[in-house]
């Protein structure tokens, strides 16, 4: 270091001094009381000031965004972590008009469903694609609880380093971003996330001082090593990249969620939405593109493969893989046409051990397809 | 118990194809891989009969591959391309200097064209220099600015139709998480495309044949064809930012090897709201060449250096455009900002 300074002829090396953080700061929003927590570098509060301006930025997210209305039935969505119990107890001081709240909880199985998710969940041999099943069933239950209970809207615990994770998480696996503010793929139930502006940093200061009681319960990579799965190495690289680069998470964030467009909103009528999650399907790709470079790839390595490129369900009867009445369990192949680009690496191991109204919707998928060929055929 | 490749089924296998995982013997590995470039040519319409083509080379094993396939595919299937090949001396010593060797034997053996254009000739600058100034934190820029005008303006010189660049898929797979990282909308929208457009005001379009093609299959095939090539990578390059998501997408591929594809997909199928502000092409006023501001990147990093002022260009300084262009002097607090280097 000191040898630059020869080299610039005297010239002095100007460095950014970082402001050492001393005791009895004052806060600076009341700039009275003594700080008794730093944000930022600079920015300490005291308690109170802190509660403020935590709930403050609530009020203003829920104010600016206008998805949810005074006295509207709105489902919280509470797995028991900090972040979803700091949401709760924030929407209470808030406004006491949303109802009902869920704990997702894996112990209240009767023993044959029990066997079939453990089967389901053993027969997905990688750990990715194990939480990525995992996700999307979760996702599953609580929209059929929201519908069932006449709920419109349904509110999510997700803090700003979560969604940063998993933003970059669903780029690598090949799902675009989808995750504003609302979501509105699911048609009638709306998925709102309020604390999406909060760092993880901050609502564990909230839980700590305000005693937000919090549970936690291991997930299925709770303990592994980085490389376990790439929802887990993700997370690894973002934490370790936030340490030299303080403004990862919220770069990330910031540009991407506010400036891209969610995969849903563009037209997608019932017939090609994902099955399993829900977003347009992105398999219909033109011929130069990424997903055709694979198939073709496919094709070129192996001898006497079937046409590829032919995406139609309703071929699969013609391919002669045990074609007959529709009666029959929708073969894997099948399946494979009803589901976008990274649903598909999900289940490439997995046969047949999908729950029940997954197969049921797949089925009517496929009826209609035959259908509307038989239309244009005439 | 020996296996038999994948494909042929006859020959043993002698590799496992890191892309797709299937076993495959020498021959019909070479043909896949050929063929799977082949297919991206001609599915993305890259190049039309008749033209020039100049293949950007660096002597290493990127550009080699690709210097080798072109030769290779425009005989096979008859593009009646006219190839040549074009390198770029960025002045860094015991790298660039070693690799130009390499290229200058390609030249003999693909029997194609060489034009070396060099950045003392074009800036007045070797990066050797441009280092001891800027320091090793923010230097990759400078170089890569200027490499892209030295490939234009000699390709402008040799008046070809347009240039081919060896990057491959884990280079636009880095570039996408890169930009991802960086919050680079505008460069995040164009960063997959596979070629640039072609609205003539003087910029050669430019394209990437390689880019479905894994770093891992290109670095086997250079190996299987026994090709000449430099493998050293540049001295500086350990500090650039693009070290984290290459390591990244390293650790990805040694866990699920269709990542680097899966990136590239999520990449194209992204799309930008409306009303996101996107900048627009114009010209540089200073030297004509396209840019997004007044004045183009490589003209504020040039005054920059010339100046003595290093940090100029690096970051946000619109605002002193104007002041560069008549020439005027900054103020001594702006000049301060702007002399401070960090290591």
């Amino acid at each position: 270091m000191c040898q630059a300074e020869e080299e610039y002829n005297g010239l002095e090396c100007k460095q950014e001094k970082i402001p050492v953080p001393t005791l009895n700061r004052k806060c600076i929003k009341c700039k009275e009381g003594t700080a008794v927590l730093v944000k930022k570098r600079v920015c300490m509060f005291t308690g109170s000031c802190f509660k403020e301006y935590f709930i403050h930025k609530l009020r203003a997210m829920l104010g600016n965004n206008r998805v949810i209305f005074p006295h509207e039935k709105v489902l919280l969505a509470v797995s028991g972590g900090t972040a979803s119990y700091s949401m709760l107890s924030q929407v209470q001081e808030v406004n006491t008009q949303f109802f009902l709240f869920i704990c997702v909880e894996d112990s209240a199985y009767s023993p044959e469903h029990k066997l079939a998710v453990e089967r389901l969940f053993s027969s997905l041999k990688i750990l990715i694609a194990k939480e990525d099943m995992l996700q999307t069933l979760r996702q599953h239950l609580i929209l059929h609880i929201a519908r069932e209970n006449g709920y419109s809207k349904v509110m999510m615990g997700d803090s700003c380093s979560r969604l940063a994770v998993k933003l970059l998480s669903n780029i690598t696996l090949g799902r675009r971003a989808a995750l504003g503010f609302s979501d509105h793929r699911y048609g009638d139930v709306v998925i709102v996330r309020p604390m999406r502006d909060y760092s993880f940093k901050e609502i564990t200061y909230y839980s700590r001082m305000f005693n937000v009681p919090s549970v936690f319960i291991s997930g299925l990579d709770t303990k592994t090593h980085d490389k376990a799965s790439i929802q887990r190495l993700t997370e690894s690289f973002v934490t370790n990249l936030q340490a030299d680069f303080p403004s990862t998470v919220s770069t990330i964030y910031r540009n991407l969620i506010q400036s891209v467009m969610s995969p849903q909103s563009q037209t997608a009528e019932a017939a090609s939405k994902c099955l399993l999650c829900l977003c347009a399907l992105d398999t219909k790709a033109g011929k130069a593109s990424a997903f055709n470079a694979t198939l073709v790839s496919e094709q070129l390595s192996q001898i006497e493969l079937q046409d590829p490129s032919v995406e139609a369900p309703a071929r699969s009867a013609e391919e002669g893989q045990g074609c007959g009445s529709s009666n029959r369990l929708p073969s894997h192949q099948d399946l494979k046409t009803l589901l976008c680009y990274s649903c598909r690496l999900t289940i490439k191991d997995m046969v047949n051990t999908l729950p029940p109204y997954i197969i049921t919707e797949a089925e009517k998928q496929q009826k209609r397809w035959e259908m509307l060929l038989r239309n244009l055929n005439e | 118990m020996p296996v038999q490749c994948s494909n042929c089924v006859q020959r043993r296998a002698v590799l496992k194809r890191p892309k797709t995982g299937h076993s495959l013997c020498k021959d019909c590995f070479f043909w896949a891989f050929e063929e799977e470039i082949h297919q991206t040519i001609v599915s993305a319409g890259l190049f039309n009969r008749g033209e020039t083509v100049a293949i950007g080379a660096s002597g290493g094993k990127d550009s080699t591959v690709l210097a080798h396939v072109m030769k290779v595919l425009n005989e096979r299937y008859g593009y009646g391309l006219d190839l040549l090949l074009l390198s770029v001396d960025e002045g860094i010593t015991g790298y660039r200097d070693d690799s130009l060797e390499t290229v200058k034997r390609n030249q003999q053996q693909y029997e194609l064209p060489l034009k070396i254009v060099s950045y003392e000739e074009l800036y007045g600058w070797t990066m050797d220099a441009i280092v001891k100034q800027v320091g090793l934190k923010n230097n990759c820029t400078f170089c890569g600015v200027f490499r892209r005008q030295a490939l234009d303006r000699g390709a402008m010189m040799l008046k070809v139709d347009r240039i081919c660049t060896g990057h491959n898929a884990d280079d636009v797979a880095e570039t996408v998480l890169m930009n991802v990282l960086r919050g680079d909308i505008a460069r995040l929208r164009r960063c997959t495309s596979i070629s640039t457009a072609s609205d003539g005001e003087g910029a050669i379009p430019r394209c990437k044949p390689l880019k479905y093609a894994y770093e891992k299959e290109i670095v086997l095939y250079a190996y299987f064809k026994k090709l000449d090539y430099f493998s050293t990578e540049c001295i500086y390059s350990p500090n650039a930012y693009r070290g984290h998501a290459r390591t990244f997408l390293k650790d990805l591929e040694s866990i699920r090897p269709s990542s680097i594809i899966d990136v590239i997909h999520s990449g194209e199928t992204l799309s930008i709201k409306e009303g996101v502000k996107m900048p627009v092409q114009g010209t540089c006023s200073r030297c004509g060449y396209i840019s997004s501001q007044a004045l183009c990147k490589s003209c504020v990093l040039l005054e920059g250096l010339n100046r003595g002022l290093p940090k100029l260009g690096i970051g946000k300084h619109h605002r002193l455009h104007g002041k560069i262009l008549a020439q005027e002097s900054l103020t001594e607090q702006e000049e301060k900002k702007l002399k401070a280097v960090d290591f």
